[in-house]
């Protein structure tokens, strides 16, 4: 597939969509309406930009900033410590067992897929923290992708913060359209004894989950995988109020803290139960992985790739991620001389922590 | 200024990118830096290819001992042998004359893997000998594929034509062919493009102690080598992985059934018919065992490859017969650190070698 290709349409179809609608006016240099589609640092994995967000900014003269020189650099050597220090190492596990799940219990099933929830996570946004950070070092801001979406305590709140750009390119070419369109079709209050706004939702973010299924892969597993995240919406729209009065029943509401950390870890377990279809090889793959977590057992034995000292290491990178992302998502940079440290830090972890085996973005292959 | 810096930054890079993508320029510089003892020496196959590759410091030793080359008395005989050979790294980074080999008058050679097809011109007046060496590792993969693709055989036009460069055929289309096309996309698309970068930016001798030190680091904490490297407990040496490892093709102690030894024996003896018919009066094979097959070869399972073909009954083709004699002499054929043997594994091979040079001799005499 050549580099970029649904990145490079994903990006046309915004801009003609735009046109379309009035938004902006049609671009006229050639040149930059190519820089738009193809600016070396966001072609191979995005982000998806808009017409609004950059075009603009290439009509500025930008000159060297060493304000926004720091600032890049920090992200790309954080972008280079989450790809080559932690995804690349909880990749050997996930790999290892993904690849003959016949082969490896419960257990190991169940630690390969949170690392994978992690391994993802730290591949695609490091990659995006790359392209952000290099796009700055050169003047142009380009949309963040990601916003912390471990911590979303929901599902609809996840797809916030998880690839944003995509998921606002979803809800605003696909997801709506289809929206207000069905909404001038169905003039009924309800059918079926569901509200006629329930049943829009439900059938455009079907439609919407199972193109972005699609979108990341000709293959069936990735439908599963869009499909669950449109089951979970739907779900979640669905029971709204019944759960809303349940949680005051058993008195969830009092203890705010507690129900927050609840919704977060639900959230973060019912998207990490979705990247096992989107790992899986099949969908038969996946259903056998799900299966045999169900499987698991205190007598289980781990024979898993990293031996304990380096899985003990996993484990301690993710809690550094965690605590990173919580209480220094931005790092500070006007003091040079300690982002002078940090860089330093980061590129020596990268260097002894790092493993270099050229495995590439995740996201490469969409 | 500032201009000026930002040309002689972008030059700097571009003349790195395009040499880095250039395979020709780089084999140069390789062979510069391999040899030079200046600052831009390259350190990675000084201590050995397996430390150039894994740099884990207790496994840093000299490989190349300046030792004199020994001269045998069977170097008196009278050259009058062409010797050809199909070879890898055993051969091609030990011998870089035919004068070492007894008797021979002229050696060319084919690399497995590296070089394209050698073009003979055989003139049949003369003894010609075909040697066919090959790795233990290489041995099996190579049975299922094809020996006769490395030579390309020119008819001969003239007696005693032997010696001179072979004719090239040039075809007269000046529109860029197809390979032409592949190589120019080769070099723009140069999958060795970032190994090249860090063989020109980063493989110097000042940057060795913190390799050492990363290698050491993760060895330590986590029982990390690179993946290519097995290093298998109680053993001061280290292997190739895919020789270790029971499901590679590549190793010693993937099953072996008698049914594909008898295939490798069918397949070794129609080799042995086609260059016999080809015109080569002699045609030998010879397999190098691996390192782990001497050093370490109760690790698990030895297939025992190379006594089993040499062994089978039903065996045209010569072979030299060292196997026994490495079984017998053992570690100090091998070198830790390198996936080669040592140089007194070597002149073992090359002894052997001549003596059946001196009998082909005797027989053409």
């Amino acid at each position: 597939m050549p580099i970029g290709l649904s990145y490079i349409t994903f990006q046309s179809v915004s801009y003609k969509t735009e046109i379309y609608r009035k938004h902006i006016a049609a671009e006229r240099d050639i040149g930059i309406y190519a820089l738009f589609l193809m600016l070396f640092t966001k072609v191979i994995a995005g982000p998806i930009e808009r017409v609004q967000n950059l075009i603009p900014q290439f009509r500025i003269r930008h000159n060297f900033d060493f304000t926004l020189f720091k600032a890049g650099m920090m992200q790309i050597a954080f972008g280079f410590f989450k790809k080559v220090v932690i995804a690349d190492r909880l990749g050997i596990v996930v790999d290892k067992v993904y690849q003959n799940p016949l082969a490896h219990n419960g257990t190991e099933l169940i630690i390969a897929s949170l690392f994978y929830s992690f391994q993802v996570y730290c591949d695609f946004s490091g990659y995006t923290d790359i392209a952000l950070g290099v796009s700055k070092i050169i003047g142009i801001n380009l949309t963040d992708n990601f916003n912390k979406p471990y911590f979303s305590k929901s599902i609809s709140e996840f797809w916030k913060r998880w690839h944003i750009s995509l998921s606002y390119w979803l809800r605003d070419y696909i997801f709506l359209p289809i929206s207000y369109r069905l909404s001038r079709k169905w003039k009924e209050e309800r059918y079926l004894f569901v509200r006629t706004e329930k049943w829009i939702y439900f059938s455009a973010i079907v439609v919407t989950f199972l193109i972005c299924g699609f979108w990341h892969g000709s293959a069936w597993h990735y439908v599963v995988w869009g499909l669950l995240f449109a089951v979970y919406l739907s779900f979640s729209i669905a029971t709204l109020s019944y759960r809303r009065k349940f949680y005051k029943r058993i008195k969830l509401t009092n203890y705010p803290r507690f129900f927050s950390a609840t919704k977060l870890i639900t959230t973060f377990l019912l998207v990490t139960f979705t990247w096992i279809f989107f790992r899986a090889e099949s969908i038969g793959q996946g259903c056998y992985i799900v299966k045999k977590i169900t499987s698991i057992s205190v007598n289980d034995t781990l024979r898993l790739p990293l031996n304990y000292t380096e899985m003990a290491f996993s484990f301690l990178l993710i809690l550094i991620l965690i605590v990173k992302e919580k209480f220094f998502y931005l790092i500070q940079t006007s003091n040079t001389p300690k982002w002078f440290l940090i860089i330093v830090l980061l590129s020596l972890s990268c260097y002894f922590f790092g493993i270099f085996i050229m495995k590439q973005f995740i996201y490469f292959q969409f | 200024m500032k201009s000026f810096f930002c040309f002689l930054l972008s030059l700097l890079s571009l003349s790195l990118y395009i040499l880095s993508s250039t395979d020709g320029l780089m084999k140069t510089i390789a062979q510069y830096r391999f040899k030079t003892a200046s600052f831009l020496k390259s350190s990675r196959y000084h201590y050995g290819d397996l430390y150039g590759i894994s740099f884990l410091p207790s496994y840093k030793n000299e490989i190349w001992p300046k030792k004199a080359f020994i001269k045998l008395d069977l170097y008196n005989i009278q050259r009058s042998v062409n010797l050809y050979c199909i070879c890898d790294s055993y051969l091609w980074s030990f011998v870089k004359s035919g004068s070492v080999f007894c008797g021979v008058k002229s050696y060319k050679f084919t690399r497995w893997g590296y070089d394209g097809t050698m073009e003979v011109k055989l003139d049949t007046s003369q003894v010609n000998v075909l040697l066919i060496e090959v790795a233990e590792r290489f041995f099996r993969i190579k049975s299922k594929t094809n020996y006769i693709d490395k030579i390309k055989f020119i008819k001969n036009t003239s007696q005693s034509s032997y010696g001179n460069s072979p004719k090239v055929v040039v075809t007269a289309d000046l529109s860029m062919n197809k390979e032409e096309l592949m190589k120019f996309y080769n070099t723009i698309n140069n999958t060795k493009l970032n190994q090249n970068l860090e063989f020109n930016l980063f493989d110097y001798t000042i940057f060795s102690c913190l390799k050492e030190m990363k290698a050491w680091l993760n060895y330590k904490l986590f029982g990390r080598v690179p993946q290519e490297i097995s290093v298998l407990d109680n053993c001061p040496y280290l292997f190739l992985s895919e020789t270790v490892d029971p499901l590679s093709d590549q190793s010693s102690f993937k099953f072996l059934p008698d049914e594909e030894v008898s295939d490798i024996v069918l397949r070794l003896n129609s080799v042995y018919e086609y260059y016999k018919n080809k015109g080569f009066k002699y045609v030998i094979i010879s397999i190098i065992p691996n390192p782990i097959s001497i050093v370490y070869p109760f690790y698990k399972t030895y297939n025992d490859i190379i006594r089993r073909v040499q062994n089978h009954p039903g065996l045209i083709m010569p072979m030299i017969k060292i196997y026994d004699k490495f079984d017998s002499i053992g570690n100090i054929l091998y070198l830790p650190s390198d996936s080669h043997w040592s140089l007194t594994g070597y002149y073992i091979w090359l002894n052997e070698f001549n003596k059946y040079l001196s009998t082909v001799e005797t027989v053409k005499n």
